[in-house]
């Protein structure tokens, strides 16, 4: 979704399946949006909608321009009155469902702007969903991931200049991204070795160090030096056996842009490292590297 | 506007260690401490660029604006970075707000 430059995340909270965000010029709230997708086979939006929208003791406001942006099938705008924080002028609310997605959209856009017009509905309008099993990009901030199609968010920790994303796959398997910056301070505080072993999320497998390597990844010109190390996670003894996962690490230090590129991958079966050598050399890249 | 300080010991990578006299709270002096304490704050050379950039006439737009241009960071990220560690400093005491005279007591009576 394209909003504009003053616009700020208020919150965001959720998860793939589910979540919400609030944006928000300066402290003010402009719009609402929940996303969620449903679990049933058999989901059908239009008998949801009219469900939704008599729970909600809102009307189907036909009459207005409503935004339909590229990949959303059926569409719908309704207004709805008498809430408490509105002061007698309507909440306009926009439903979309994007069918390939699989998620249903709702945005609440404050009274202010519920007229129709305005930047809330023209942001609506750009609104894009990736597609289910599609290989997905993630910004935060200035920041750019991307994570290969099947890769479901779990976990994220967001820190203002320790970004890191957890994604789980197929077949078990997880992907971690990370980028701290200015790497300059990062390195002076702790060696990359450190920052390689150091992850935000903690796991109750214990990680035992089969190898560690310096690492290069090199691709159109860009060349990026750090460590490497491989090993394989496993619970405490006495259950050491009980699914092991077999994990690759790298961190590398991107001098160009002051960012330490961390990523980690964990599979339970042995694998190589060109998922993770395809992640690092992807993240800040408009598209991914093949 | 920043409290002056007693002392700043500049380091090599841009850091500083800011010392500052700083009123003992309450209940020390009631049990009879010393009115005055002494304390040091480590900063980084990017919160030094912040503190250095509070002179009492920059104004915090300005200062994230700076902060941004010289770290090469997006605008909102800047906003966010700076105003938390303006928070930060206000906390401890190493810089202060300036109110207008005039407007303190305003809706008191």
């Amino acid at each position: 979704m394209d909003v504009p430059g003053r616009w700020r995340p208020l919150k965001i909270e959720g998860t793939f399946s589910g979540g919400t965000m609030v944006l928000g010029r300066g402290a003010d709230v402009v719009m609402q949006l929940k996303w969620w997708r449903p679990k049933l086979k058999r989901f059908r939006p239009d008998r949801w909608l009219r469900r939704r929208i008599r729970s909600l003791k809102a009307r189907i406001d036909d009459e207005a321009t409503c935004p339909s942006p590229s990949g959303f099938g059926p569409v719908t705008r309704a207004v709805r009155y008498g809430d408490k924080y509105s002061k007698g002028s309507p909440f306009a609310l926009w439903y979309g469902w994007a069918p390939n997605a699989g998620m249903q959209i709702e945005a609440v856009v404050g009274p202010q702007d519920s007229g129709g017009r305005g930047a809330p509905w023209g942001a609506l309008q750009s609104l894009c969903a990736a597609d289910m099993g599609a290989p997905t990009a993630w910004a935060v901030f200035d920041s750019l991931f991307h994570v290969p199609a099947g890769f479901v968010v779990g976990k994220y920790e967001l820190l203002l200049g320790d970004l890191s994303l957890m994604f789980t796959g197929p077949e078990r398997q997880m992907l971690m991204l990370r980028q701290i910056y200015p790497a300059d301070l990062a390195l002076e505080r702790r060696e990359m070795a450190n920052w390689l072993e150091f992850s935000r999320f903690r796991t109750r497998r214990h990680f035992r160090e089969e190898a560690r390597q310096s690492w290069t990844v090199e691709h159109d010109g860009r060349r990026l030096e750090g460590l490497r190390r491989t090993g394989v996670k496993s619970y405490p003894f006495p259950l050491g056996v009980v699914r092991p996962r077999y994990s690759i690490g790298a961190a590398v230090h991107d001098t160009e842009a002051g960012r330490l590129l961390v990523a980690e991958h964990d599979s339970p079966r042995p694998h190589d490292d060109s998922l993770l050598r395809r992640m690092i050399l992807a993240m800040n890249q408009l598209e991914e590297v093949g | 506007m920043p409290i002056p300080p007693v002392n700043i010991e500049r380091r090599d990578n841009g850091g500083a260690l800011i010392t500052l006299m700083l009123d003992s709270p309450r209940w020390v002096r009631l049990i009879g401490g010393k009115s005055k304490v002494q304390r040091s704050y480590g900063l980084d050379r990017f919160g030094m660029q912040v503190y250095e950039a509070c002179d009492g006439k920059t104004s915090v737009r300005r200062i994230v604006k700076r902060f941004a241009a010289d770290n090469g960071l997006g605008q909102a990220e800047a906003e966010l970075a700076v105003s938390r560690f303006l928070k930060t400093l206000m906390a401890k005491g190493l810089i202060a707000v300036a109110v207008p005279k005039h407007s303190v007591g305003k809706g008191r009576k």
